[in-house]
């Protein structure tokens, strides 16, 4: 920033949306019609100019002239569409006095929280109090609820508070029609008071061209957001007059220099938000990756352990566990979903599956589980399995296999199979009682494999099985050979 | 400017001690009601739900009372961040102060408020039999995630409230969808598999959850949960934080 200038507004555009344009319509115009102009309202377009310390700036210009926006644009409250403001030190601004306190709290309060608003420690405020309190006149009125206050009473104590230090730049918006007489006279003194002492820079709304011919030293026009003039008050405020009376703009550099839709100038600070939401988007995608993984790591985990296991390690593993079984069934099993048991069962049954797969979506169920934990898991989930056909097709396979073992002494193999689904969880006592009739039933099974009838490699499984005496193993293999 | 910056502390204080007295303003009980709200709905669930899932479950009303703590905060938190932004405009519009501020202090006055049902909370604990642990410290852990959890999404609906008030009526729907998602007042195992895991991808349960395993089981759950916590709440605070940095600026035209 160059010397002495305290505030510098370079090409400063602010744009509205028109009233009653919803959000919602915004967005679907948007989208259908790539921008929606004709919603757009721009209050300030253009406007330069450079204030040096001390200086006392006059605004003025119709209604609806853009003088309050530019206003509140330089306090902060509004962002630009497009332009820069570079301000230096502690702005005051008076923007429509009274608004912005809380209805419900005392006046005390509310003082204390508009200082907290305005940037000042608790410490300050504990020794300005008395004075504001004093200069609002209001003493009796400090514990009362802010809402029991008239409206003069409002602006008393917001200017009060507003003008109690002197800043940097106060920005003044129309703010003494308010007010009685006295406390007008007492606050436009004050105001004198903190421009007088030079330090001070100060920007005027008025409507009174008196006032601003008396006390401004540089004065802006603005006309529908654009500027027509800045310059001496003289000059300015003749040209107004005359427009005022005529009604015709004068031809000014500055009218010309505006743009209809000032947008090409907000390119620099766009790259820098593009930035800033991109940054964030990608910590967005982080996060939501992060959830999902999360949310399907006990799934892919389980899936990754399963899917590492050949079948014969499968069969190893089930095989290791044969004497754990009936603790293992004993265990809290119940935070397993039992439905799966009986589908993969139905399905081992049907010949959809095969047992490996149904033991892999049991593992697949039972979620986080330790290596340990899957081995078990694993060896019930084989016996629930087998229990599960025995319950869903008992009666039917036990009339059909005896009718068979009568009938058919081929048909043994089959039979032992019916026992061991009845017997599952009983079946150290029928294991030597079969022995016998096993035998035979793996005679079978090399005499099928031998004519082609039977998959090389689960004959040999079954063969292992026999002789390793994993007789739940068999019990399993003849659900497949059935 | 900096004679600015250096005082913000203050004004976040003001702006807290502001939310909290509103809170309670001219009611007889004032800040009894952040313990005597909770303690009714507790009674009156207690009283309903205790017949059907108490009974096989020891410790119901700790379980009970561990959702029913967390989930009011939460709604309770949400609902009112929702109006933050729009209620506060005439305050924005007229004094330049960042409008985040006032989400903070809404969400630090709601904290505060939790707290004091949470000291009920630890009242009803030490009457229900169960001996303090210094485990209970980890409490700290799901409380500071929820802080962040509710602040994220009080950001975001606040800011979305300024451009669609239609969120004023889906809220409520969606918290009580989140309410029954939450496995308050019934017992987890009575859902198939399915549900259960889609139950943990809402933060909220996992924070009850974590109340009640390391109130009434006494066990700390396992780093992958307390880093999926710490994940989900992130993910609010990101939604939240970018919801309100795109729309800041056109926030002012709105209101």
């Amino acid at each position: 920033m160059e010397d002495n200038k305290v505030l510098v507004l370079d090409n400063l555009s602010v744009r509205y949306r028109k009233a009653n344009s919803r959000a919602t319509a915004d967005i679907v115009k948007r989208i259908f019609k790539k921008s929606s102009r004709s919603d757009e309202f721009w209050a300030l377009r253009n406007v330069s100019f450079s204030l040096e310390k001390g200086d006392m700036l006059g605004v003025i210009g119709k209604n609806g002239a853009g003088k309050s926006t530019m206003m509140k644009a330089i306090s902060g409250t509004l962002s630009p569409a497009s332009g820069t403001i570079e301000k230096e030190g502690r702005i005051c601004a008076l923007l429509e006095l009274g608004a912005g306190f809380d209805r419900e709290m005392t006046v005390k309060e509310n003082v204390y929280l508009r200082g907290a608003f305005m940037g000042y420690s608790k410490e300050f405020i504990d020794s300005k109090y008395d004075e504001i309190i004093d200069f609002a006149d209001m003493r009796e009125f400090q514990n009362n609820p802010f809402r029991t206050l008239s409206s003069g009473m409002k602006s008393r104590i917001a200017f009060a508070i507003a003008s109690m230090v002197e800043p940097d730049i106060i920005i003044l918006d129309e703010i003494f029609a308010v007010g009685d007489g006295d406390f007008r006279q007492k606050s436009q003194q004050r105001m004198q008071e903190i421009i007088a002492s030079g330090d001070t820079t100060a920007l005027m709304v008025s409507h009174s061209l008196q006032t601003v011919r008396a006390q401004c030293n540089k004065v802006l026009w603005l006309d529908k957001g654009r500027m027509v003039m800045f310059g001496d008050p003289k000059t300015v405020c003749d040209a107004y007059s005359e427009y005022l009376n005529t009604g015709v703009l004068p031809e000014t550099q500055s009218l010309k220099a505006t743009e209809k839709n000032p947008k090409n100038l907000l390119k620099k600070s766009r790259g820098k938000l593009f930035a800033e939401v991109a940054v964030y988007f990608m910590l967005l995608l982080a996060a939501v990756l992060g959830c999902f993984v999360w949310a399907q790591y006990d799934l892919l985990k389980s899936y990754v352990l399963a899917r590492n296991l050949s079948s014969e390690q499968i069969t190893e593993i089930a095989g290791n566990y044969h004497s754990q079984i009936d603790q293992l069934l004993g265990a809290d099993t119940s935070r397993w979903d039992y439905s799966i048991f009986e589908e993969g069962a139905q399905r081992i049954i049907n010949e959809e599956a095969s047992y490996t797969d149904i033991a892999k979506e049991v593992l697949l169920q039972a979620g986080d589980m330790s290596r340990d934990q899957y081995k078990k898991a694993l060896a019930a989930a084989e016996i629930e399995a087998i229990k599960h056909c025995y319950t869903a097709r008992l009666d039917a396979l036990v009339q059909e296999m005896r009718a068979e073992f009568e009938a058919q002494p081929e048909g043994k193999y089959r039979s032992l199979m019916v026992y061991s689904y009845l017997n599952c969880d009983r079946f150290y006592a029928l294991e030597e009682d079969c022995e016998n009739d096993l035998q035979e039933v793996i005679e079978d099974i090399r005499s099928m494999q031998r004519k082609g009838g039977l998959p090389e490699e689960l004959a040999d499984q079954v063969w292992n099985a026999y002789k390793s005496e994993k007789i739940y193993l068999l019990s399993y293999y003849c659900i497949m050979l059935r | 400017m900096n004679s600015d910056k250096t005082n913000h502390g203050f004004l976040l204080a003001e702006l807290i001690r502001r939310d909290f007295i509103k809170k309670y303003k001219r009611t007889t009980f004032g800040i009894l009601w952040s313990a005597l709200s909770p303690l009714l709905l507790l009674l009156t669930m207690d009283l309903v739900f205790g017949t059907f899932f108490g009974r096989n479950m020891p410790h119901y009303t700790i379980y009970l009372f561990c959702g029913l703590l967390l989930f009011n905060y939460f709604s309770s938190a949400t609902r009112s961040a929702m109006r933050v932004l729009y209620d506060n405009a005439p305050i924005y519009s007229k004094v330049p102060v960042p409008k985040y501020y006032f989400l903070i202090s809404h969400s630090s006055a709601q904290f505060i408020d939790f707290l004091v049902s949470l000291l009920v909370f630890f009242i009803f604990v030490a009457i229900d039999g169960i001996s303090f642990h210094w485990r209970f410290l980890y409490l700290l852990y799901p409380i500071a995630c929820l802080f962040f959890i509710n602040y994220g999404i009080g950001m975001f609906l606040s800011t979305l409230y300024i451009f669609f008030r239609d969120v004023n009526y889906l809220w409520p729907v969606i918290t009580r969808v989140i309410m029954y998602a939450s496995a308050i007042f019934y017992d987890v195992s009575i859902l198939p598999g399915i549900m259960r895991r889609l139950l943990n991808c809402n933060p909220l349960y996992m924070c009850i959850d974590y109340f009640r395993q390391l109130i009434i089981h006494s066990t700390v759950p396992s780093p992958s949960f307390h880093l999926v916590l710490a994940c989900m709440a992130a993910f609010c605070m990101l939604v939240g934080g970018f919801t309100y940095r795109i729309c800041r600026d056109k926030i002012a035209l709105y209101v």
